[in-house]
């Protein structure tokens, strides 16, 4: 299990980002953090992976604290431009012991992607769909993702929304952020709320949709617009 | 220790063009200083000839003797510092491109499995290859350079005298003694150290506490000539005349401590 316990995070003195943010993410779940521009999503997963420091809490999976069991999809180009995939791939390898390229080769013939293709020639779908590649080809449980979707195009947000119910989610648990609730509604298991640095609602969609009737999208009018 | 080895790769393929750039502009600028030196040098011997209708050898007498090559190479001084100014650059460059370019680098980095001082070596060792290699680029050039000299001025206009008579910067890079490799490679370790702490504690903090830090590192360099300086005169007048190799013990020592806090910083602090 993924928990993250009271973490807080100020940037200077006045503004606090993130206050006491607790939650835990379960094997086989997908999670969703929502909340609207600058609510500090990214914040969190940032602090989760250690990209930012944090001035309090903990964050621990199975137990302890090193991070080397989740893999991360973040929402921009991390490779070098001059690289081609099959050499973006070449540098996976060399570096992550728990590199698995046969993912790989299956994920890049799904997505229609090529070792050939330049880093810098990519669409910003093919891109995203690199990243997803990138983050599931490394065998880790848990895989955050920071706006997987967005800026793209529909039939590229369906292709990338399809890996969530694919054979790739077996025994991975998800944590993302997104604005583009409605591509991904059908798989989410659990979404937290996040209101000015805080959790503030935790929601089953299961609950949601069946004793509330309700969307998760109808459930986020309400949070956000009272 | 492969991994040290596989980012240095990865910097070094990443600063290619960058770096090709700079040594072509480095030995361009030479070759036209040099020919420019040689052509003012030519002219104005002519020149003198003509007007004052004298022999060549009076109007090289005249003209205050045949040029030497270091005056023919009266440039490369400048060149050569503008050289280690564009390798402070790059010791910025090197770290910012990886939050400030099209790709965002820093987050494939700092996700790598393993201690992230190895992001740190890697970067330190990609500096100083590339001062070696300019250290290599100019003892090969400065040969051709004198080549050049002697093939193209008579006989008459140039002087043979031993390849030692450089400059103070051309004698650093002319140099057959390792030791003095090691000195140039010692003290770009230095320089490298402190421009390194100053972007690290920048894109730590990113506000007032970075420039105080850098500001407090300053000021330790500074007062450290100072204190120094009074301090061995105020003992003997012999001991003042170790002032600077006082000095120098004192940076080293200083450089450790910078080593030290850049290693703790992008191990604990730095951010994307």
């Amino acid at each position: 299990m993924l928990e993250v316990k009271g973490l807080q995070k100020r940037y200077g003195r006045k503004k606090h980002v993130l206050r006491d943010v607790t939650f835990s993410v379960g094997l086989n779940e997908v999670t969703c953090l929502i909340g609207l521009n600058g609510e500090g999503k990214s914040t969190i997963l940032k602090a989760i992976l250690g990209l930012i420091p944090v001035d309090a809490g903990t964050v621990t999976v199975d137990g302890k604290t090193s991070r080397d069991q989740i893999a991360f999809v973040p929402d921009l180009q991390t490779m070098p431009s001059y690289m081609t995939i099959g050499q973006a791939l070449a540098y996976m390898a060399d570096h992550y012991p728990d590199w698995n390229p046969e993912t790989a080769e299956r994920l890049l013939q799904t997505f229609q992607l090529f070792t050939t293709d330049k880093m810098a020639n990519l669409s910003k779908g093919n891109k995203a769909k690199f990243n997803l590649v990138l983050g599931f080809a490394l065998d880790r449980p848990y895989i955050l993702l920071d706006e997987p979707l967005a800026g793209i195009d529909l039939f590229m947000k369906e292709q990338i929304a399809w890996i969530f119910s694919s054979e790739f989610m077996e025994g991975r648990s998800i944590l993302m952020t997104t604005h583009e609730i409605a591509e991904v509604e059908q798989v989410i298991d659990r979404v937290l709320f996040l209101r000015d640095g805080q959790i503030v609602e935790v929601k089953e969609t299961d609950e949601l949709r069946g004793r509330h009737h309700q969307s998760v999208q109808d459930r986020m009018r309400e949070v956000y617009q009272g | 220790m492969k991994r040290w080895l596989l980012l240095t790769n990865e910097e070094l393929k990443r600063s290619t063009k960058l770096l090709v750039l700079l040594i072509s502009g480095l030995i361009v600028a030479e070759i036209a200083s040099l020919l420019y030196q040689i052509y003012d040098y030519q002219h104005s011997v002519e020149a003198t000839m003509r007007i004052e209708q004298i022999s060549e050898l009076d109007a090289i007498e005249q003209g205050g003797g045949a040029l030497t090559f270091a005056q023919a190479t009266n440039f490369y001084d400048s060149i050569i510092v503008l050289a280690m100014g564009m390798i402070v650059l790059f010791a910025f460059w090197i770290w910012y491109r990886d939050w400030m370019g099209e790709t965002k680098y820093i987050y494939r980095l700092l996700l790598l499995p393993g201690s992230r001082r190895a992001i740190f070596a890697s970067k330190m060792a990609t500096l100083l290859l590339v001062v070696a290699s300019l250290i290599g680029i100019q003892w090969v050039f400065l040969l051709l350079s004198r080549t050049l000299y002697l093939w193209l001025l008579p006989d008459a206009q140039q002087v043979t005298a031993s390849i030692n008579e450089y400059s103070f910067y051309m004698k650093l890079f002319y140099t057959m003694y390792p030791s003095d490799i090691l000195f140039i490679l010692l003290m770009t370790f230095i320089v490298i150290s402190f421009v390194f702490m100053t972007v690290l504690l920048e894109r730590s903090f990113r506000k007032s506490k970075a420039f105080l830090l850098v500001g407090l590192t300053g000021i330790a360099l500074i007062a450290g000539w100072i204190v120094i300086g009074v301090t061995l005169s105020a003992i003997s007048n012999d001991l003042s005349q170790l002032h600077m190799q006082f000095y120098l013990g004192y940076v080293v020592l200083l450089t450790l401590y910078v080593s030290y806090k850049n290693l703790r910083l992008v191990q604990t602090r730095l951010s994307v």
